[in-house]
């Protein structure tokens, strides 16, 4: 099983998001914005950071620029959940270090744990 | 060669007059002339002479005006800057001027001239004078001037038009992403209670939450579709396109949707004869495009239909034709179906869910390849859209 950072502001998507990842016994932190993340980051190491850009504060472009993983934690995925469709933010994210981007709206509970099995798998490698 | 002979044609025809009748002429033609104001100046600049042309234009009779300076026909402003004195002066060293501006009248109207000012010289180089010559184009100015003032007005107008659907792009695209997130949170609601994360539940719990997803899922492609277009409007849209084997695009779509044709049970056939042909296509938009079509041809063909794919090359083009033996679309309705939010009436159409944006994006999006997408289609018999693409050019 394994250990995920949920960064994401709305409550009505973490939520079932959180439910849904815990019934496959992955052990999941949440996060409203970046800076509690960048907080939580310093503290535990995570295998998978699934990512909001659209955040209060610090937002997910931001975070990733702070957090800077690939020197603090190269072992962690980030796959960024968005429903933002096209623009600089997501192409921002991709260059700093994010594996995919994926479409909020499109994602269902069966999708969502295909998701994080496959960059599981993709982070053992 | 024809000079010479006008000249020696010109010089026959006066000779058969004496001087004195010559000048009588002259002074008839010139006196007569009305479209024209014509008269002669001294060398300080007082009027000489005085035609029916320049009585009509400027209002004042022969022995009104005769003697005065031609400066009476300039407004203040041009007087006090000293424009006509430097006509004068500009025509008696350059042999002529001519200008266009605003002039007076006798009862103080104004009225756009062109006029010419030509200095005279006699035989032995000294000067006598100067003749001016004045034609009324206050229509013409005004007529300008109206349309100028239009032009004006247009720019502006257009200006603010493209100020206001820079906002509504922006609205829409700000507003579709704030839809998004509800409708994304109800989604994940109903998926796990269908997906059973909070216990069994009942087949009619269960039937009643299924059509709360399939509406649900029906507002999030409305807002998708609204988003896609709103970029597509605001110029937004870059084709990243890549060589792409035509025939894998269209079998993987059928493959993926082969499960709606079962459940509908549809007819899907492919002719393909030429599995080589490469197009240089965006391969996600295009790929959408073919799906948007193919999945119009299978909504709106009833079940137990036929839905027939083909790729070939046409001429300069790669055509993808769908074809479906459905209700067909009647022959008023073929305009307004690649405009925005067009849905048609037909007998399918209240079962079929859609925005009425699938196929005005897809025609923008063929279009931004180059191609465009035809479509013949008889109402009970059936319909066929054909993709038409530029092909890439061939060795020979």
């Amino acid at each position: 099983m394994a250990k995920i950072l949920l960064v994401e502001d709305e409550l009505i998507i973490s939520t079932p998001f959180s439910i849904v990842l815990k019934s496959k016994g992955h052990q999941v932190d949440n996060a409203e914005n970046g800076n509690e993340a960048l907080r939580l980051c310093q503290k535990k190491s995570y295998d998978l950071i699934l990512l909001d850009i659209m955040m209060p504060y610090c937002n997910g472009v931001e975070f990733l620029k702070k957090a800077n993983l690939k020197t603090t934690a190269p072992n962690t995925r980030v796959v960024v959940l968005t429903n933002l469709s096209g623009g600089n933010e997501i192409d921002e994210t991709l260059m700093l270090g994010a594996a995919k981007t994926v479409l909020k709206s499109s994602i269902t509970p069966a999708l969502l744990l295909t998701l994080v099995d496959e960059e599981l798998t993709l982070s053992k490698k | 060669m024809s000079n010479n002979t006008k000249t020696t044609h010109t010089k026959n025809y006066y000779s058969q007059e004496n001087s004195t009748d010559q000048l009588e002429r002259y002074k008839l033609l010139v006196e007569n002339i009305e479209d024209y104001a014509i008269f002669l100046l001294d060398t300080e600049g007082h009027i000489v002479s005085w035609n029916l042309g320049a009585e009509k234009f400027k209002g004042y009779k022969p022995n009104e005006i005769i003697g005065k300076h031609f400066s009476v026909f300039y407004s203040e402003e041009d007087k006090k800057s000293g424009k006509p004195a430097r006509e004068l002066e500009e025509s008696k060293a350059n042999g002529r001027v001519e200008d266009e501006g605003w002039r007076i009248r006798k009862d103080g109207s104004r009225f756009w001239a062109n006029v010419i000012i030509t200095a005279l010289f006699d035989r032995q180089g000294i000067h006598r004078g100067f003749a001016k010559v004045t034609r009324d184009l206050t229509e013409r100015k005004l007529h300008e001037d109206t349309l100028f003032d239009a032009n004006v007005k247009l720019e502006a107008s257009y200006k603010e038009m493209q100020r206001l659907n820079e906002l509504k792009d922006e609205f829409v695209s700000l507003a579709s992403h704030q839809l998004r997130t509800p409708a994304t949170g109800v989604k994940q609601y109903l998926g796990i209670l269908l997906e059973g994360y909070m216990g069994e539940l009942t087949e009619p719990q269960l039937d009643c939450l299924q059509k709360a997803y399939e509406s649900n899922e029906r507002e999030i492609e409305i807002i998708n579709d609204l988003l896609q277009v709103a970029q597509l409007d605001a110029g937004k849209v870059s084709l990243n396109k890549a060589p792409t084997l035509l025939c894998d695009v269209i079998e993987n779509i059928i493959d993926e949707q082969v499960e709606m044709f079962k459940v509908r049970q549809q007819q899907v056939v492919l002719k393909i004869p030429d599995h080589t042909l490469v197009g240089s296509v965006d391969p996600i938009r295009f790929r959408m495009v073919l799906e948007n079509l193919i999945d119009n041809a299978s909504k709106y063909t009833m079940s137990k239909g036929k839905i027939i794919i083909s790729l070939t090359r046409a001429g300069k083009f790669y055509k993808i034709s769908i074809q479906d033996n459905g209700v067909g679309i009647k022959k008023s309705d073929i305009k307004k179906l690649f405009e925005k939010f067009s849905r048609l009436s037909n007998p399918l159409t209240k079962n079929v869910s859609g925005s009425g944006l699938g196929l005005y994006w897809a025609g923008k999006i063929i279009q931004l390849h180059g191609g465009h997408i035809d479509l013949d289609s008889v109402p009970k018999k059936g319909t066929t859209f054909s993709v038409f693409l530029p092909a890439e050019k061939t060795n020979g």
